[in-house]
């Protein structure tokens, strides 16, 4: 019997091949993608599972969004590439680490914190605490969205001090 | 037409650290606050431009409170200064990236990294650059006006708004303002409230009384004295009354203050029940009110959707403070001063030794709540998730028995319920577990209550009956302690309440009537629009530099991609939102002029989304026109093709429609909407997508309808197919907000490469394929 192809196998994905690859980077900050001899200056790195998998499946994307290649991970690039790499996105998904939750409060609804990061001292207002603070994975790690979509983390709750995790946890559900 | 960019002054305390830096503050032109360097640690950066060189400032912004004034005033501590010549720079863009945005110079190919900013910041930032590129020249195609930002701070204390379109501070708004105005909304039944709060008084009378005369009266006037006659040591007679007759008074009297008691119980229900639903329907009639005057923009706002949600729930949250609980704060608050009062007088001594146990009550309770706050949270949560889960999972039952998913939704919602479930299981444990143990705090004073009173009694310093009297006493004090442990949290849910209430009320509408307005009975329909800008959210404008001019009684096409803006330009020449640059005119009178009701009364609507109200399809028709003879409710079904789908319903144009009515098709629909702008018979109509569900021939058929209406009356109609459009006078395309092309059909098919002509070429072919 004739097997039938799986609609799956006629839709394409355009995998980068690493071997062919070069990227490099441009006045200080902007990367870019030397392919089969081909430049392409000033691309960007968009992941496409950002909490679960930040060094797997990336989009390799130029100026107006619009998607080149794709990535199947990081770890098929050379250590020094991927470095490069992570850079960029390190960069892009620009997230600082909470280190100290100085205090929360509620007032009209809203959450306002005060945090020190890994980045500095910082004051936020945030809405709705049940769909901005969000668990990843087991639960330990902890992506918290302000009012402007500003994202700070919390890297493993578990290793809060206990006063910091006493003023975040009736937020943590 | 170049619009010059707009100045912004620098403020004084950041002009005075640039003029210590050699440059002039007043040949500043712009500039833009960022709150990150370009190793993204959180300082405070002033990047700023004169006609030479763009400046940048770092350092830290300390705001300071000026206390009685109300207002901030900043100082700027400088660590960092750098000038860039503007030669050396190119044009300006944001380049907008996941949770931070930068601002970048390219010029010649080449790409410098400028500034560093979060997110909140982007919409400053696009608005500096557009700025900087219009000075400088970068900016050849976009000449169109540009929008000032959007203050995010609140002026008088530096928090930032939760939400910028709405100016609220939630650390400014005075809670004392704000509960004097709760209490103005009562203030009409202020003589109800009066009385029921006079009434729980002389409850709470009634209730120190009663265990005064079932156990004071009966032991120590009775019982106590029958002991001593039976021993002989007094007569039975006291004051010529007998032992048995003093049994008679004594249960009289109990009798009598129950009865009271019943008696002010139901005058108090009564008032209550008189007064309460007038106070909802108040309260509910006032935000329902405020929420009509509301324009579009108010509830296409995504912050507001939860705001709406909640008016319903925050109505009763205020409603139940004021109803219940204020009351119930009177007749706590006078119980607990009323018993403390009558057990001093009784016995000083015994009443101070058993007080001790009150602050020691109250304390357990404030913690108890804390830490059940967290269980009633957690419960709560889990409910609401469980239910939204249910409400997803039976809206997309077609989508569950498609894919076979029944098991797994079953066993996903039995997770979900489980952990309801434990949530539940941990509350109740726990309230079990801690309420009676502040209960063993109650019996260890009534023990000691108890135990001095018994040596007293011994003593012959008080009498049994006042001891059985104070220990009732005791167990009434305690009563209303749980109660005002909790009494700070209910208040401040309320107050949060009345803030959302408030919002909602006191939110200005967006497009104000004018002062003077023009009335106008019936409008010809010359539409001019000149160099317009509309963006819903700044620095994103939808509409920008928009020119064009419809005559009277022209039908004007308008095409163009998805998200082009089309709607957008409808919606503002309907004024449903006013441009926030330009102007648009009707019959030469700027539509702001013009009185509302006029306007709304000329234009007619057909929409894409249609709502078909809660009620019959007749009533849905002559909706704009409640005064329509079903004659004419007829008519304007049958040039709306309307009429053979709600003919064959068999309860014809009875048939209920809207939420929990008879499912229509989207094309059932569209009829419904048009044969009720038809009734409406404006002078201008606008058909946004209106006949895009609809099948080719029914298409055709409303068409011909749609043309007889259009005879004499301007209409503005939005189409994907070109076919729609074809007895259009002239045509518009828009991109990317603005009108790119602009003539009649002949005109426009005659641009080689022009959109129209390739979008005309493109359906065509594909109809040639069709029949081909």
């Amino acid at each position: 019997m004739e097997s039938r192809i799986s609609i799956l196998d006629l839709a394409d994905v355009n995998y980068i091949d690493p071997s062919r690859a070069r990227f490099f980077v441009e006045n200080k900050d902007f990367l870019s993608l030397e392919y089969d001899g081909e430049v392409y200056h000033n691309i960007k790195l968009h992941r496409a599972m950002p909490f679960k998998l930040p060094d797997d499946y990336i989009s390799v994307q130029d100026m107006d969004s619009k998607e080149l290649f794709f990535i199947r991970s990081l770890y098929e690039f050379s250590e020094e590439q991927a470095l490069l790499m992570s850079l960029h996105l390190k960069k892009r998904y620009y997230t600082p680490k909470i280190r100290q939750l100085l205090a929360i409060k509620e007032k009209l609804g809203y959450l306002y914190f005060d945090i020190v990061t890994d980045f500095g001292p910082k004051s936020f207002a945030l809405r709705d605490a049940t769909h901005n603070i969000r668990r990843i994975d087991d639960g330990k790690r902890i992506i918290i969205l302000d009012v402007d979509g500003n994202r700070y983390e919390i890297e493993d709750v578990s290793k809060m001090s206990s006063a910091d995790f006493r003023r975040i946890e009736p937020y943590l559900l | 037409m170049i619009q010059k960019e707009r100045i912004k002054k620098l403020p004084n305390h950041l002009a005075a650290r640039f003029a210590e830096r050699g440059v002039d503050p007043d040949k500043i032109i712009r500039h833009v606050m960022s709150d990150m360097d370009v190793e993204r640690c959180f300082v405070d950066q002033v990047i700023a431009y004169d006609d030479e060189k763009l400046y940048i400032l770092s350092g830290n912004e300390k705001v300071l409170h000026i206390p009685h004034e109300k207002k901030l005033d900043a100082v700027f501590e400088p660590t960092d200064f750098k000038e860039i010549p503007v030669s050396g720079l190119g044009k300006l863009t944001v380049d907008q990236m996941i949770s931070v945005g930068r601002l970048v110079s390219e010029k010649d190919g080449n790409f410098t990294e400028l500034a560093d900013f979060s997110v909140g910041k982007t919409a400053a930032f696009e608005i500096f650059a557009r700025n900087f590129n219009r000075h400088f020249g970068e900016d050849e195609e976009d000449d169109g006006p540009i929008a000032e930002e959007q203050e995010l701070f609140c002026p008088k204390c530096g928090t930032r708004y939760p939400n910028p379109a709405r100016k609220v501070c939630p650390k400014c708004v005075s809670k004392t303002s704000l509960s004097l105005r709760l209490f103005s909304l009562f203030k009409k039944y202020t003589f109800n409230i009066v009385i029921i709060m006079l009434l729980l008084i002389i409850q709470t009378a009634f209730s120190i009384l009663s265990p005064y005369f079932s156990t004071a009266l009966i032991y120590d006037k009775v019982l106590a004295d029958s002991a001593l006659h039976a021993a002989g040591e007094i007569d039975t007679l006291y004051f010529g009354i007998d032992l048995f007759q003093r049994v008679g008074l004594v249960v009289l009297g109990l009798l009598a203050v129950r009865f009271l008691a019943v008696v002010q119980n139901i005058i108090r229900s009564l008032v209550l029940a008189a007064t309460v639903p007038k106070v909802i329907y108040d309260m509910k009639l006032l935000i329902f009110s405020a929420m009509q005057r509301l324009s579009v923009g108010f509830y296409t706002s995504k912050q507001t959707g939860s705001l709406m949600t909640r008016v319903n729930d925050d109505a009763n949250n205020v409603y139940n403070f004021f109803i219940g609980g204020i009351p119930y704060v009177i007749s706590s608050v006078s119980t607990f001063v009323g018993v403390l009062v009558v057990m001093f007088l009784m016995n000083w001594k015994l009443t101070l030794i058993v007080f001790v146990s009150v602050p020691l009550i109250l304390i357990s309770y404030v913690l108890i709540m804390h830490f059940l706050r967290k269980l009633y949270r957690a419960n709560w949560v889990y409910t609401s998730r469980m239910n939204s889960l249910l409400s997803d999972a039976l809206y997309g039952q077609r989508v569950i028995k498609a894919f076979t998913q029944e098991d797994s939704e079953n066993e996903r919602f039995a997770a979900y319920s489980r952990r309801v479930q434990s949530a539940h299981t941990r509350l109740a444990v726990t309230q079990n577990t801690v309420y009676p143990l502040v209960g063993l705090i109650m019996r260890v004073a009534h023990c000691i209550l108890l135990a001095f009173g018994t040596i007293l009694v011994i003593r012959g310093e008080m009498t049994v009956g006042i001891l059985l009297t104070l220990s009732a006493y005791l167990n009434m004090l305690f009563e209303p302690l749980g109660f005002f442990s909790n009494i700070s949290n209910w208040w401040s849910s309320c107050t949060d309440s009345a803030q959302r209430i408030f919002e909602v009320i006191d939110a200005k509408s967006d497009l104000p009537e004018a002062e003077n307005p023009v009335h106008k009975e019936v409008l010809r329909g010359d539409f001019k629009a000149d160099g317009v800008l509309f963006e819903y959210d700044p620095g994103h404008p939808i509409v920008r530099n928009l020119t064009l001019e419809v005559k009277a009684g022209q039908m004007l096409g308008i095409v163009g991609k998805t998200g082009a803006g089309k709607s957008t330009l409808v919606n503002l020449l309907a004024r449903l939102y006013d441009p926030i640059e330009g102007t648009i005119t009707l019959d030469g009178e700027n539509i702001k002029n013009i009185a509302t009701e006029d306007l709304r009364r000329n234009i007619g609507i057909v929409s894409q989304d249609i709502y078909l109200f809660i009620g019959s399809i007749a009533d849905n028709i002559r909706y704009a026109r409640p005064d329509a003879t079903l004659d004419e409710v007829i008519r304007a079904a049958r040039a709306a093709c309307a009429h053979d789908f709600i003919i064959k319903l068999p309860d014809g144009y009875e048939t209920r429609v809207g939420a929990g009515g008879q499912g229509l098709s989207g094309g059932e629909r569209q009829r419904l909407s048009i044969a009720r702008a038809i009734i409406q018979n404006p002078s201008i109509l606008i058909l946004d997508e209106a006949t895009a569900a609809m099948d080719t021939e029914t298409e055709r058929r409303i068409q011909e309808s749609l043309t007889a209406l259009q005879r004499g009356r301007t209409t503005l109609a939005i189409a994907h197919r070109l076919s729609t459009l074809r007895d259009a006078d002239v045509l518009a395309v828009i991109d990317k907000g603005r009108v790119v092309e602009f003539g009649t059909h002949e005109e426009l098919i005659a641009i080689e490469n022009g959109t129209y002509n390739k979008l005309y070429t493109l359906q065509m072919e594909a109809l040639k394929m069709i029949s081909g």
